[in-house]
């Protein structure tokens, strides 16, 4: 997908402490960062308190960016750790109980497109957060590895390894077929 | 279903489909009164240079913050063993480093104070905008543009009449906030590990950092152990920190 492209004085001032500079900064990448921020979290609330965090500490780390230019990948990073925070903090202090919907042969009406994106979005909660982000960096954004691995500052093999595993898994998981199901419903 | 060469696309499709791209509008506002009350993290910029700390004081923050870090997330805890160790008299008085600006003389903390700085929130006394300006206008080494950068931007005190800080010590957290006529925005937000009686090291989104600490009955002052990057910031780590006494609220 396209990125605007953001007005380097906008960011510079910004980053000498314009907060209308800022406001406007955001109104121009907010919607992307929560796109991003849902499609690694999978769920509205924390993408919500992710995106919240990542605005504030890009207004507060933002002097130390040194090179305008940079501003959106800079900011891509500070919500991808947003996105690791709310995924640790959900998993230490919340069940995160689910309940799947019942698994079975496909409809008679052939709606095989729609239990695939069940199952897709089942086994992509099931990857490590750091898989997701690269995977969505890729396939949402667009973004080439090598950029991914600048961006994350990962080591590029790393990016590679962790974009393999990502499409790996959900590639099992359509390939696989369903799993059998002994009661009506199971929680994760 | 077996996955056929489509799979990509189909999972492609999936994940720009099936999501919101709309950020709500609360959520943005939510961030922008959080933001209003909040300040851009200036200060410490040399703190990223590790070299520019004492190696042995390098070497024991390097571990206590590593200890941290495995322990419990990225926040670390105050060592909880440092009211236990037994303290070194701290120096009879604790004047303003030689070159910094004399806002709040730090009062006598004759007799020694023994254990830990106790959590809680420590204040500075409120000084006079006016002071800060006229110190800054004094400041022959501070170029016209700087000193306005200090006045609007770092400190955002034109206009104003009063100017304080506090730091809230609690749960191995120190949350500096700056008060401009009584209004609070938050400054630094960090965590603090005492590597000794007298020494604190800070862990924030900067890097690391510390303060010589030299206690006093009901409170503390501050000494920068690390270089700014540059002289407003050098003027602005001095105003914040090493123009008085913290003493603890009530």
């Amino acid at each position: 997908m396209e990125v605007e492209e953001l007005d380097r004085d906008l960011v510079e001032q910004a980053r000498r402490g314009d907060r209308e500079a800022f406001t406007v900064l955001v109104h121009q990448v907010s919607d992307v960062l929560y796109a991003i921020a849902f499609r690694i979290l999978r769920d509205p609330g924390l993408a919500e308190d992710a995106l919240q965090n990542a605005l504030v500490l890009a207004w507060r780390r933002l002097p130390r960016l040194r090179d305008a230019e940079r501003f959106e990948a800079w900011i891509h990073r500070i919500v991808v750790h947003a996105c690791y925070d709310e995924s640790q903090r959900s998993r230490s202090w919340t069940a995160n109980v689910r309940v799947l919907p019942i698994d079975g042969p496909s409809t008679p009406d052939g709606t095989d497109a729609v239990a695939d994106r069940d199952e897709l979005e089942r086994a992509f909660r099931r990857l490590p957060i750091e898989q997701r982000a690269v995977f969505v960096l890729h396939h949402y954004l667009g973004l080439p590895l090598v950029e991914i691995a600048e961006l994350l500052e990962i080591p590029a093999g790393t990016a590679r390894s962790r974009l393999h595993y990502a499409i790996a898994g959900l590639r099992d998981a359509l390939s696989v077929g369903r799993e059998p199901i002994a009661s009506e419903g199971r929680l994760a | 279903m077996n996955a056929g060469p489509d799979v990509e696309r189909l999972i492609s499709n999936w994940l720009v489909e099936e999501a919101p791209d709309r950020a709500p509008d609360r959520i943005l506002g939510a961030a922008a009164q959080t933001i209003d009350r909040t300040k851009q993290r200036r200060f410490g910029a040399a703190w990223r240079d590790p070299m520019l700390i004492s190696t042995s004081r390098l070497v024991a923050a390097a571990v206590i913050v590593a200890a941290a870090v495995v322990g419990a997330g990225w926040i670390g805890r105050s060592t909880a063993s440092v009211g236990d160790r037994p303290t070194t008299a701290p120096a009879t008085t604790a004047p303003p480093p030689s070159g910094s600006p004399s806002l709040n003389p730090a009062p006598s903390s004759a007799g020694s104070v023994s254990g830990a700085i106790s959590e809680g929130t420590y204040a500075s006394a409120p000084v006079q905008v006016a002071d800060i300006i006229a110190l800054a206008n004094a400041d022959t080494a501070l170029s016209p543009d700087q000193r306005t950068h200090i006045i609007d931007v770092l400190f955002e005190i034109r206009d104003h009449t009063t100017f304080a800080v506090s730091i809230e010590l609690k749960d191995g957290k120190w949350t500096e906030k700056q008060s401009v006529d009584g209004a609070e925005q938050v400054g630094q937000e960090a965590t603090y590990t005492f590597l000794d009686a007298n020494t604190v090291v800070l862990r924030d989104e900067a890097g690391v950092g510390g303060f010589e600490v030299t206690r006093l009955p009901n409170g503390f002052t501050l000494k920068s152990l690390t270089p700014q990057a540059d002289l407003e910031e050098a003027f602005a780590v001095k105003i914040l920190f090493e123009s008085g006494a913290f003493i603890r609220a009530p």
